[in-house]
């Protein structure tokens, strides 16, 4: 294929995957008429239905929950951030673990937990312990901005600790030597770090308004609207309210954009790269017994509310043979296991999606790695930028518009006419889910592509190679490590997906996040948390798997990379 | 698949430059360059940042695409405007500035790496790899990882891959730039002896005269995309073509006068406020004529010192005043403004009445603010006139 083919190829995907999606159903918004959902060709009538009555409470709660959870989720970072590249505390390195098992945990995975628990006779009770005190706390605003503060605290960890790593001891030394004391060091990192800590609080707020993971669990079965939810209900429902779904996405966008303007505004055009560069590395701060005692106690406590209370909640439950059901001995056993792994209702599911996540993953990172190049490219091209912003407002967008999206722009008559009709097909849930996934990916890899130094290839191409075989004996080698994390991560984070699922999943065939959905809501909790931990399980053992034969049958090269960079 | 020049032969091959043009939107990084380099040459391109140089020597390797114009390498055209010959196909090995090591191959292998394109037998190749490795005392880290080397370790193992297909062109990318003096000097000698044992063609690319006259066999000095003047050193030196090519070759400093007489033989008389300097006419210089005179480092003596009574000892008055105590030709005095230790002596800057003279050496240093006498030779002292003479 040559140079200009291969270019088409990729910007048609891109146009395909990304573009005519979102756009056709943010432009439903205005103009209904426009696609066939109603007779006005310009209207503002869903806007003035997505700010009226119900839905304008639910944009406010959204709002509220979202500042509350960024707050709570930058300060709590910025401690643990502070704690593992500031301090020698012992095992500190647990931490970046627990933040990157975070990460991976999808937060509806994160509420269900907490309502095995807390629910009428759930866990807790079948076990003797009253929950009605901590039920009406949870199952409410507290509960859903707790679920959403866990889930952002790794999401502001990356940005913070990015911001910390780059930021030199020469600083506060040059206070130091200049006549200013402790205090004045602090507030000359502090306003180093604002950068971070602003991407952090923006990162947070967007993550969190646009979430739908605790939108559909939690905040649903607790009453307390929120945006995300009313948008799957206007999609969800019949007749279908595109006009309005599309409305309510514009407004989340809106919101996005202000928190990103907020940001924008509050650091007056600086930028992580001021930060960057030729800093010495800090000394640690030593701490005492007492204090390492008790940031440990701290952390442990963090901990259990953060993975330890929902991991107990799903596991539990999944053991506890007839949970949620009159049926079954509510006993405590292996019989929902058993049950998920003979029936083909439960365990197909699994495969469906691991099915569906491995071929993700693969596709994901090579395009992945075809927008990272083209992103890291040398000065600033115009398809670079391009490519930037529409990567951007992917990010921004949430995974419920991406689907609405795509049911929308795939189900057009057009499609049928054209004898191209993808929709309600497991092609067109791959489209989607890569689509969801690349943003992320392309991130996760655009900063590696851009250390690559160029001369490397060069040098290759010097000394007697061909275009392709120099990229595959010197690129592919030099970032097998990044390319692996990337896989890994879009294969879990594709397993465990919810809303694209939700929305797309062919008929007949359902991925895992819908199966377990589909068995909590006919009440076979026990069946449910079962597959949710089979899931959860799995996942983590394709990622020991990788990493491990990594670390066994890569050669030596290629590990000695990250090891001594 | 075309063969590669000369590949797997000991000797160099010849370059021809036709009228070369390469732009970056709107900027020329390279307007008309024509050169030819007999095989076996040693050329350094010698130029400020921005002259064209690093253009040139990546359109040689192919990694970038001229313009127009003809490059031939020995009898072969690689490249003239339409038809580009892949880099990998031009069978040339390249020193890159930042090494351009791969590191996730140890130094045996980067340097085997460059060997692969013979296809030798697994013993040839090694056996030779480590031959080579050896020549650049590099054989006993050859299990180590790049990044597990110094700076000084890493280029020359970027030398031995460069090297050890014997290829018939060697390019520089400033080699030397990213290491310390004592590294820079130790590598320098090392780059001068392999590339002349290989007898390959060697095209070197730096900003430093010094570092380009220590190795080239011959010398092109290039300026905005433009070919200055192509030479052996001495010449470069010696005859500088323009005045940019005497200041970037180094300088002393430059005084305004007229052509006084012409005193054949290509030396003219020119005076300077109230002094006469001989020096080398570069163009024809009638009487007259309004001429920068640009003085040579290697020019200069201080004498002895200037009294207040205007005969010797320090002065309160340094400029400005002519040197009733000098009034034989190419003596001028001013004050020492500074003095730097250069090891082997003292290195002065001293205001004249007409500009500072930097580099002016002394066995003995002189005190700051004190006025002396000062001797300019004549063969370094050059005379342009002054439509040619700004930079």
């Amino acid at each position: 294929m040559s140079r200009g083919s291969a270019f088409l190829v990729f910007w048609l995907l891109i146009v395909a995957i990304l573009v005519v999606p979102i756009l056709l159903f943010l432009a439903v918004a205005f103009s209904p008429a426009l696609l066939a959902q109603g007779p006005e060709w310009f209207t503002l009538s869903a806007f003035a239905q997505a700010l009226d009555g119900q839905l304008l409470v639910a944009f406010l709660d959204s709002t509220v929950v979202g500042v509350v959870t960024a707050v709570l989720s930058a300060a709590i970072a910025f401690w643990l951030a502070w704690v593992v590249m500031r301090t020698d505390l012992v095992g500190r390195r647990i931490w970046t673990g627990v933040a990157f098992a975070l990460l991976l945990t999808p937060s509806y995975l994160i509420a269900l937990g907490w309502e095995r628990l807390l629910e009428p006779n759930g866990v807790l009770e079948l076990i003797g312990i009253p929950a009605d005190g901590a039920r009406s706390v949870m199952y409410g605003p507290v509960g859903i901005v707790v679920v959403l503060t866990v889930k952002g605290i790794p999401f502001a960890f990356l940005a913070i600790s990015n911001t910390l790593r780059g930021l030199g001891h020469e600083f506060e030394d040059a206070v130091r030597v200049h006549g200013g004391g402790r205090v004045a060091a602090l507030r000359i990192v502090v306003a180093l770090l604002s950068p971070g800590v602003w991407a952090a609080l923006a990162i947070v707020f967007a993550e969190s308004i646009s979430d739908f993971g605790v939108a559909s669990t939690l905040a649903n079965d607790s009453h307390f609207l929120v945006a995300t939810y009313s948008l799957y209900m206007a999609v969800d429902s019949f007749p279908v309210h595109f006009p309005v779904a599309a409305a309510i996405s514009w407004v989340l966008l809106v919101l996005i954009v202000l928190a990103l303007l907020a940001q924008n505004a509050a650091l007056k055009g600086r930028s992580f790269r001021v930060l960057s560069g030729r800093s010495k590395p800090v000394l640690s701060q030593r701490l005492s017994p007492a204090v390492t005692a008790i940031t440990w106690l701290c952390f442990l406590v963090f901990l259990l509310l953060a993975l330890g209370v929902p991991a107990f909640g799903a596991v539990s439950a999944s053991l506890i043979d007839g949970l949620g059901s009159l049926a079954g001995t509510h006993q405590w056993d292996l019989s929902n296991y058993l049950r998920v792994l003979s029936s083909p209702q439960l365990g197909d599911p699994l495969v469906y999606s691991a099915i569906l996540a491995a071929i993700t993953a693969t596709a994901g990172v090579a395009l992945a790695v075809a927008c990272a190049r083209v992103l890291a490219a040398r000065g600033s091209t115009l398809p670079g930028r391009v490519l930037d912003f529409i990567l951007l407002a992917a990010v921004a967008l949430p995974g419920i518009v991406f689907a609405a999206g795509y049911i929308f722009a795939y189900n057009l008559p057009l499609w049928s006419a054209l004898h191209l009709q993808i929709y309600g097909t497991t092609t067109l849930l791959l489209l989607a889910y890569l689509a969801t996934a690349l943003p992320s990916t392309t991130r996760v890899l655009v900063g590696t592509m851009s250390q690559i130094q160029e001369s490397m290839l060069e040098a290759s191409r010097v000394h007697g190679r061909g275009p392709l075989r120099a990229w595959l004996s010197i690129v592919i080698p030099v970032i097998a490590r990044p390319l692996l994390s990337a896989w890994l991560l879009t294969f879990a984070a594709t397993l465990l997906e919810l809303p694209v699922s939700q929305l797309l999943s062919p008929p007949g065939s359902q991925p895992v996040s819908v199966g377990i959905e589909a068995a909590l809501a006919k009440y076979d909790y026990g069946g449910g948390t079962a597959m949710e931990v089979l899931a959860v399980l799995f996942a983590l053992v394709v990622v020991g798997i990788g990493f491990g034969a990594f670390r066994l049958f890569a050669p030596a090269g290629w590990r000695a990379i990250g090891r001594t960079r | 698949m075309t063969t590669a020049i000369d590949s797997g032969s000991f000797g160099g091959c010849s370059i021809e430059l036709e009228d070369v043009r390469k732009a970056f939107g709107a900027t020329h990084a390279l307007d008309g360059v024509s050169l030819s380099v007999e095989p076996g040459t040693f050329l350094v391109l010698l130029g400020p940042s921005g002259s064209g140089k690093t253009t040139m020597l990546r359109g040689l390797a192919g990694v970038e695409r001229f313009d127009s114009g003809t490059v031939r390498l020995g009898s072969r055209v690689v490249s003239d405007g339409r038809r580009h010959l892949p880099p990998e196909r031009r069978g040339l090995a390249m020193v890159f500035q930042d090494y351009a090591l791969w590191p996730h191959l140890t130094v045996f292998e980067n340097v085997a790496y460059a060997l692969k394109r013979h296809h030798l037998d697994g013993r040839e190749a090694r056996s030779r790899t480590m031959e080579t490795l050896d020549r650049v005392s590099m054989a006993e880290k050859a299990a180590n990882y790049p990044q597990e080397l110094s700076g000084g370790q890493q280029q020359r193992v970027a030398l031995a891959r460069a090297i050890v297909a014997r290829p018939s062109l060697l390019l520089f990318d400033e080699p030397l730039s990213n290491l310390d003096a004592d590294l820079r000097e130790q590598l320098r000698v090392e780059i001068a002896t392999l590339a002349r044992e290989s007898g390959a063609t060697a095209v070197y690319i730096t900003h430093d005269q010094s570092e380009a006259f220590a190795l080239a066999d011959v010398v092109g000095v290039l300026r905005r995309g433009r070919l200055e003047q192509i030479g052996p050193p001495e010449q470069i030196y010696a005859h500088p073509a323009t005045p940019f090519v005497a200041r970037f070759t180094g300088l002393s400093g430059s005084m305004r006068g007229v052509v006084d007489r012409d005193l054949a033989a290509g030396v003219v008389e020119v005076r300077v406020g109230d002094h006469l300097l001989t020096a080398s006419a570069r163009g024809a210089l009638r009487p007259g004529t309004a001429v920068d005179v640009l003085v040579r480092p290697s020019a200069t003596r201080l004498m002895h010192p200037l009294h207040d009574d205007g005969r010797d000892g320090p002065s309160g008055h340094g400029r400005g005043r002519t040197d009733p105590a000098s009034p034989e030709p190419n003596r001028i005095h001013g004050r020492i403004v500074d003095v730097a230790y250069r090891g082997r002596g003292y290195e002065h800057v001293v205001r004249t009445p007409y500009g500072d003279l930097t580099g002016v050496f002394s066995n003995t240093a002189r005190a700051r603010g004190t006025d002396w006498h000062l001797a300019i030779d004549s063969a370094g002292c050059l005379a342009f006139p002054i439509a040619n003479a700004e930079i």
